[in-house]
Parts: structure tokens; sequence; C-alpha cells
């Protein structure tokens, strides 16, 4: 084929292929690694450049073969063989190398910089929103926030927070957070708390949660014994409550009063999920539960030391570009599902009436008394005068309208058939006409907003029940 | 970095790897030639069609200036650069505080590396008058204009020195590409890792361009030193660190370009600074324009001041058309002819110090004058300099720190690591060097103490460690470079962002 070519042509044409085969490959690896967009736009044309780089390059090696002969690269093998394995042997050598030194380097940096206990928190924006500045007791809780965050596994709920000891947060041994002055001898008047993290009393410590109020207020009013247990949990919806209440009234344990305080956890995992009925971060549960993620071999990368190393120094000199945005991740919710809102909120609101008349129904059974409170949200209800922060708060709740929006409705489709519910009781407009500072993020507010709620409660309970304890 | 962008320049460096290859000259020369142009073409089109004309303009000049050298031929071919030069530099500027009533001057956007590219031509025009032997082809003088590793931001080069490299374009040979790599490695960690560390800070607000950018006023005398320490070794770290990337770049494919800095903060004087620093454009200035000018009115004492001054001042007006470069300009101008009248009163007067002590001494005041300097190249405005000169020369603002703690750490630590690193390489060098006269001359064994012994010895070690380490370079480092180039891969893959480093300052002027 190539016998009126000298060989030194050959050989000069063989180096080019080469050199132009493994510049493709090259190419190609290193666009598919960086994931940049355009380029390869499908597999089929990853394969397709992967094979003509492959091909340009085996033209070289025949070229190169038949130009030197097949001896003289036979003679080249072992030498390309050793130096690769060199090569390769080195870049492991390097790779633990900087694992080790990495994880030396962090074991060291933690070692140093261990900080006070009271200064470890979240560093999430509600910590340091102005209120807390005044509050001695602010950065201790925040810490045992953190902390306390532990979960684990209860029958029929998912979950409930691990036992906890502090200052400020205390969870007992049923994963119940403690409400201080509880008195739940034989013969108490017992209040069950149900709700999610606003009732479970995130951002405010044991002595300022809205059944601790309860329990203060109770006090006051009622001539025995009060045990207010606060039975909320953080991301629970109404089902979680109610199947709790089940299992407390299985156990023999009756209440004299339920209040349920939640619709948020609702609203949230229809959000998430596209539909009514179902837990929070249900993808995830279910995924783990069949082992469908089972961590893949970039999670394991992304693990290691060197990769927290790295992630650092890039983080480190990028930081302070004001031109660099991170691309934002692309949120899996029933809007991009393409479920329609109305019909959403409407199933979330029947939803809701089918568990008030479940309770309805356990109450008249166990003979118990119970209230239904809609929570007052951020994005709900305009007739509080927000401070500086609690603007900034919302326009960050409001970056995804989906949310605002699916909360609305329900709260809206709630409302108006609410008449037919005597338990149900809208909170929504609980904080209209205060001007301070209540909101903490777009679902908590400060102990000074949990004492309002628990206010309004105790007074519905007492208009309700006036005389019966 | 978009797909396209990076597709060019994988197709830029495949054509000129393989184009090397070639077998006529010409024929490497052009496909060198539309590679260049390839690569300036990514910037726009237009501008790559600027550069052709001013190439095929500046070639006519020169084949004009070479049938008769004389100066008006010469002063045309000046203006047929300076012209678009002023044009597209200056006259943006001027038109932002002047009446024009349109867009026009504002909106005009320089071709990227014009006022390199216009300073190549230049000094082609100029040794042509001078009667230099220069007979380039047309494909050949294109190529010294556009060739694409200096296009963007030089080094300025100049003809002679390229020329015959261009005759030959050796093929790609390991040893080029080993040396070359080795500065683009080098290149990029001073651009990218130093460089940036120093320009945004370990921590927000802790770098050179939160003290320059969001501090209105306030700063303390220290402070203001720092910065000008600071800005001068990110300067150093950018600018060096892009010729580095340069240099490495054309030595991969067999072009050796000359050296832009040569260890200028170790300069002891003012002038051995400027020989140093920047040199591709301090020496086309100290050729085409001091020694002209210098050479014109030799018989005026006071004269070459002048020049000296004339000379500098168009050095900081060649980075644009601001105050601040102006004045930068006129401030060095001024150092230089203290220094020159300095030198001159101490060859009167002879003064006893020490030779060390002397050049120490010497060091310090250069160093402190060349930071000093750089707080004006850096600033915002002549407003913002003279307030930050203003805190230098008041005592009590010596007791005022007005930045983080973090920028004090950088900027303390960036000329430590620098000064250990410049010494230290020395230092390792020479145990080398020992190392390698040891074994190649064998000495006898000479009485000495057990200490002495037990020192040369171990000086011996290392430099057979270094000489070790050196001659299997690439089996350690390529691994090493691949494994960091892996993880930085990753990272940047799963933040799902590019890294977005500040621009080449040089790419700016």
């Amino acid at each position: 084929m190539f016998s009126d070519i000298q060989p030194p042509s050959i050989r000069k044409l063989g180096d080019g292929l080469l050199v132009i085969g493994g510049g493709v490959l090259f190419l190609v690896l290193t666009i598919y690694f960086m994931h940049f967009t355009g380029t390869v736009s499908s597999i089929r044309s990853l394969i397709l450049s992967i094979v003509v780089g492959a091909s340009i390059l085996l033209c070289g090696v025949l070229i190169f073969i038949k130009a030197e002969g097949l001896q003289a690269v036979s003679q080249k093998i072992i030498p390309c063989y050793k130096g690769i394995a060199i090569l390769v042997l080195n870049a492991l050598v390097f790779c633990g190398g900087l694992e080790l030194a990495a994880m030396t380097g962090s074991k060291i940096e933690a070692l140093m910089s261990n900080p006070p206990s009271h200064l470890v928190g979240e560093g999430s924006p509600r910590e340091k929103v102005s209120y807390y500045l005044s509050q001695d007791w602010a950065e201790r809780y925040w810490y045992e926030f953190r902390l306390s965050r532990k979960q684990h596994y209860y029958p029929y709920v998912g979950w409930r927070r691990a036992p906890f000891k502090g200052e400020t947060i205390n969870v007992d041994q049923n994963g119940i957070r403690v409400t201080p002055g509880a008195d739940c001898r034989e013969g108490s008047f017992k209040v069950f708390a149900f709700g999610e993290s606003s009732m479970w009393g995130t951002g405010s410590p044991d002595w300022a949660t809205i059944p601790a109020n309860l329990q203060k207020g109770l006090e006051k009013t009622s001539r025995g014994p009060v045990c207010v247990v606060n039975f909320a949990e953080s991301a629970y919806v109404l089902m979680q409550d109610i199947i709790t209440l089940i299992v407390q009234l299985q156990a023999g344990n009756k209440p004299d009063l339920v209040v349920f305080y939640n619709v948020e956890g609702d609203a949230y995992a229809a959000y998430q999920a596209g539909k009514a009925g179902v837990t929070q971060n249900l993808d995830q549960m279910a995924a783990r539960f069949e082992n469908a993620n089972p961590p893949t071999f970039l999670d394991r990368l992304k693990a290691t030391s060197s990769y927290a190393l790295i992630d650092t120094i890039v983080g480190k000199l990028t930081i302070a570009n004001p031109e660099q945005k991170p691309t934002p991740s692309r949120l899996l919710t029933y809007e991009t599902m393409g479920i329609d809102l109305q019909t959403l909120s409407h199933s979330l609101a029947q939803n809701y009436f089918g568990e008030y008349q479940i309770v309805d129904a356990l109450s008249r059974k166990y003979g118990f008394k119970f209230l239904f409170f809609l929570p007052p949200h951020l994005l709900l209800g305009d007739n509080k005068p927000l401070t500086v922060e609690e603007q900034q708060m919302k326009r960050d709740a409001e970056s995804d309208p989906a949310f605002k929006n699916l909360l609305t409705a329900t709260y809206q489709n709630i409302e108006s058939e609410s008449s037919k519910f005597p338990n149900i009781y809208p909170l929504d407009h609980v904080f209209d006409h205060y001007d301070s500072l209540i909101w903490i993020d777009a679902g908590h507010v400060t102990p000074t907003g949990n004492e309002i709620v628990a206010e309004k409660i105790l007074a519905i309970i007492q208009t309700r029940f006036h005389g019966s304890r | 970095m978009t797909s396209q962008i990076a597709a060019v320049i994988f197709v830029v460096l495949i054509l000129t790897a393989v184009g090397l290859h070639l077998p006529a000259v010409k024929a490497r020369q052009l496909v060198l030639l539309t590679a260049s142009y390839l690569f300036y073409a990514m910037w726009g089109l237009e501008f790559l069609g600027i550069l052709i004309i001013s190439s095929l303009m500046n070639y006519a000049s020169g084949c004009a200036l070479r049938r008769k050298p004389t100066a008006a031929r010469l002063w045309l071919g000046i203006a047929l650069n300076l012209l678009p030069l002023v044009f597209f530099k200056y006259l943006p500027e001027v038109g932002q505080i002047s009446l024009w009533q349109t867009n026009f001057p504002r909106d005009m956007i320089m071709p990227i590396g014009m006022s390199f590219w216009s300073f190549q031509a230049l000094s082609y025009l100029f040794d042509i008058y001078f009667e230099e032997e220069l007979d380039p082809s047309l494909l050949e003088f294109c190529l010294y204009m556009a060739f694409w590793p200096t296009v963007l931001s030089g080094p300025i080069c100049r003809l002679p020195s390229m020329l015959p490299q261009f005759r030959q374009l050796p093929p790609v040979s390991w040893e080029n590409v080993s040396i070359g790599s080795l500065r683009l490695v080098q290149g990029i960690i001073m651009k990218f890792v130093l460089a940036q560390i120093l320009a945004s800070g370990w921590e927000p607000s802790g770098g050179i361009n939160f003290g320059f950018d969001r501090m209105k006023d306030g700063w303390g005398a220290v402070d203001v030193w720092l910065l000008g320490i600071g800005y001068g070794f990110l300067l150093f770290f950018d600018f060096a660190g892009y010729s580095n990337i340069v240099i490495g770049t054309a030595r991969i494919f067999g072009i050796r370009l000359a050296e832009n800095f040569d260890r200028p903060f170790l300069a002891t004087t003012p002038s051995i600074f400027w020989t140093r620093w920047h040199m591709s454009l301090s020496f086309w200035i100290r050729d085409y324009v001091f020694n002209p000018l210098a050479a014109a009115g030799r018989r005026y004492t006071w004269w070459p001041y002048v020049v000296l001054v004339i000379a500098m001042t168009l050095f900081g007006l060649w980075h644009g058309p601001r105050w601040t470069f102006l004045a930068y300009g006129v401030f060095h101008g001024l150092v230089l002819t203290v220094h020159r009248l300095g030198q001159r009163v101490k060859r009167q007067f002879s003064i006893g110090l020490p030779a060390s002590v002397g050049r120490v001494l010497s060091w310090g005041a250069t160093f402190a004058l060349i930071s000093l300097g750089f707080v004006v190249f850096r600033a915002n405005n002549l407003l913002q300099a003279w307030s930050m000169f203003r805190a230098v020369f008041t005592p009590a603002d010596y007791t005022r720190f007005a930045m983080p703690h973090d920028f004090y750490v950088l900027t303390l630590t960036a000329p430590l690591v620098y000064f250990v690193w410049t010494f230290g390489y020395s230092l390792l060098l020479s145990w080398r060097a020992s190392y390698c006269d040891a074994i190649s001359q064998p000495q006898k064994s000479v009485q000495s103490s057990w200490a002495r012994m037990m020192i040369n010895n171990c000086r011996l070690l290392l430099g057979a460690s270094v000489d070790f380490l050196g001659a299997t370079l690439w089996w350690w480092l390529a691994p090493s470079l691949c494994v960091l180039a892996f993880w930085v891969g990753l990272v940047i893959h799963t933040q799902r962002s590019v890294i977005a480093v500040t621009p080449f300052i040089y790419t700016l002027f």
C-alpha cells in the first residue's frame, strides 16, 4: 500500500496520525470528563468520536509498525510497558500520599481549630437573626440544635429524634421533647401537642416552645396538675401525628385534649412528591428502602479527604469572584412534574378533612377533645408589618413561587370549607399588627412568636372548653 | 471556557504539532500561521482582520524602508502603527470625558494584544531603519506578528531573534516538550494559584483587590506598604506566570522566546530592576526610545535625565490612558534619575560602607521604591494614590491597621515564600553542581574535621537527591500533575461550574 513512499515519509505520516488520533481521544475524554455541554450532545456522538480517534490512532500505529518494522516495534513494547508501569505506580503512590496528607491535615486542623462548643452552629441565616443577639442562650441553643438533629427509626412514623440532654434542648428516651414543668402523674390534665418543627420548637429553647407556653398557661387556669406532651417532630405530616396518637391510645395513654398544629408539613411533602398524603422526602426514603441508590464510584471519590482538600482550595480560589454564579440545580417539584396546582391543593384539603374525621372518630371512641389549628406562615397573611430582616426572609422564601402558590391554595381550600368542621381554627393572621421581629425563617418564629400563638390557642381552649377542667 | 474554545485550542495544538512534521519549511510556516490566525479569530473575526491589515501594511512599510531607509518613511510607518493604537486604546477613554454626541468612541473595543503586536511591528521598522539585515518573506512576517503563543499579551518579540527560528521550525522533540512543559506548569501555578490567592485573598476581604477596590479611605501606613508589596507580587505572579505559560508553550514547539522576568525583586538598584521586570517592553523602550533620544542630545549633561523621564512616562502610558499610569511612569523616571545622580555623587565622594551592607541597603531602598510605585500603578485614581501616599508619610498612621488579619498574613507570606524559594532553589542547584563535580572528578581524601566532613557529606547527599529528582523529573511530576488535574477536574465537574479566575492582568493593556 505504501510501497511507493519512502520510509521517513511513512514514519512522519504515522507520527502525524498518532498525534491526531491521540489528540482526538484526549479531547473527547476531556470534554466528557469536564461535562462541557454542546460538543458531546449524545452518547452516540461520544462513541462515534472515540471510534474515529481510535481508528486514526490505529492507522498511526500500523504505519509506525510498517516504517519501523515489527521487530523494532516489538522491542519497544517492554520498555514502554515498564515506563507506563512506573508512571501508574507513581500516580498511585502520589494518590495515596495526597490522601494521607489531606487526612492528616484535616485531623490537625480539626484539633487546632476546635472552636469552643458554644460557637459551633449550623451557620444557617436563621441563627443570625437579630433577635438572638440579645439572648444569652442563643449560641448554646443553636449548638445543641445541631447536635440534637440525630434521628432514630421509629415504627409506623419513620423517624423521631434520638434522646438528647442539653441545657436548652432535652429529648427523652421516646424521642419526645421535654416540656418543662409538665406533671404527668395519674389524674393530671393531659394535653398532647402534635405538629412539625414549628410545634416542636425550632428556634426556641425547651422553656419557650408552644407546648411549654401552653403548659404555663394551663397551669394558671387549671386546678390540678397539667401535663402537656410535645409529640411534634420535624418534617412530620398530619398522618404521622395521627399515627403517633393512635400508638399512644393503643398503649393506654389517653389524653384529655389533643392539639394539631400542622399544614405546612403536608403541603411541603406534596410540593416534593406531586401528590397528597405522603411523607416528606418520600423519594429518598423509598430509594434507601429499595436500595435503589447505592453509593456510586463518584460518591466514594467525593467522600475522600483528597476531594475535600482540593474542593476547599478550588473554593478559596474562586470565592471572591463576583462573576461566578453557581448553576442552580433544578428542583423536582409538583410544578416540574406538570401537576396542576388546583388539583393538588384540593387533594391536600380533602386529605386534611379526612384526617380530621379520623381524629373526630377517635375522640368519640376514647373520650378526648381535640382542636386543629392552621399555623401561620410568612408567605401567608400580609397584615403583619415586616421588619427589614423579615422582608429579606420573605424574598428568599419566594424564590420558588411553586411552594407559596401551593400553600396559599391549600389554606384557601381548607378555610373555605372549615365552617363544616367546628374544631378547625386558622391562625394565619395571628401575628397581624405585631411590628416587632417574629419570624426567623418562613415557617419558624422566635420564642415571642410561640408565646403569641400559645396565647391564642389557650384563648380558644378557654372559650371552647371552659369549665371542663 | 466554552466547548468551542476548548475545541479550537486543541485544533491549534494538533495543527502546530502535526504542521511541524511537514517536510517543507514553507508548509510548516503556513500551517503555523493558519493555527495562529485560527487561535486569534477566537476573540473576533474583525480583530483578525485588523491584525492581517496591520501585518500587510507593516510589511509594505518594511519593504519601502529597506529600499530607501529615510526618516519620512520611518515616520509614516510609525504613524501607521500608532494611529490605530491611539484610535483603539486611547480614544475610547477620551470619549468618556469629552462631549461627543455619540457613543462611538466609548463602544470601541481594542483588538486583544494590539499593544504588543503593534510594538513588535514598530521594532521591525526601527531595526530596518537602523540597517539591520532583515529580509522576511510576507509569510514569515505575518507569522511573526500573529505567532499564537505571543499574540495575546507578548512577550514583545524581535524579528532578528524570531526569523532564524521560523526558518528552521524543528519537529517536536522530547527535550523541548520537557523544558516547555515545566515552564508551562510553573506558569499555571504562578497564575492560577499564587496570583489568584493574592488577588482574592484566602478569606473574603483578605486580598489585594479588596484593599484597593473596596476600601475608600482609612488605610494605615503598614496597610499601604503591604498593599504595594502584595500588588507587586500579584502582578509578578500574574504576568510572569503568563510569560512562563507563553514561553513554555512556544518551547514545546521548539521556539525559544526571550525572557520577560528575571528575579526582579532581588534587584539592588532601580536600574537593575528595569533590566529584570517586563524585560521585553523595558528593553524595547531602551532600544527604540531612550537610546536614540539620548544620543540626539548627548552634548547636554542634563538631557539623558530628561529622556529617562520621557521614556518611563511612555512606559507608563503604554499600559493605557490613565493618570495613574502616567504618574507611575513619571515616578519611575524620577527614581531612575535620582539613582543616576546618586551614583555620580557616590563616585565623587567615596562612602566607606562595607559592600554587603551597601548592597542590602540599596536592595531595601529599591524594594521600597518599586513597592510604592505599584501603589500608584494599581490605585483606582490619583486621589486614592495620593491618599495612600499620605498615609505612608504620616508617622501617626503607622499605628493604624485597617485591613483584616488574613491580609497581613497573606501579604507577608507571599514575599517570604518567594525569597525562600528563590534562595532555596539556588542552594539546591549549587548542591547538585557540587555533587556532579564530586562524581566527575573524585578527589583524594583530605584530612578535615569530623564536623566538616559530615556537612560535606550531607551536602553531597542532598545534591545527589536533587540530581536524582532532576534526572527522573517526569517520572514523578507527570503522574503527580495527572492526579492533581484529575481531582481539580472532578471538583469542577461536581460543582457544575467553571473556575472563574480573575483575567490575566496584562490582557487588559
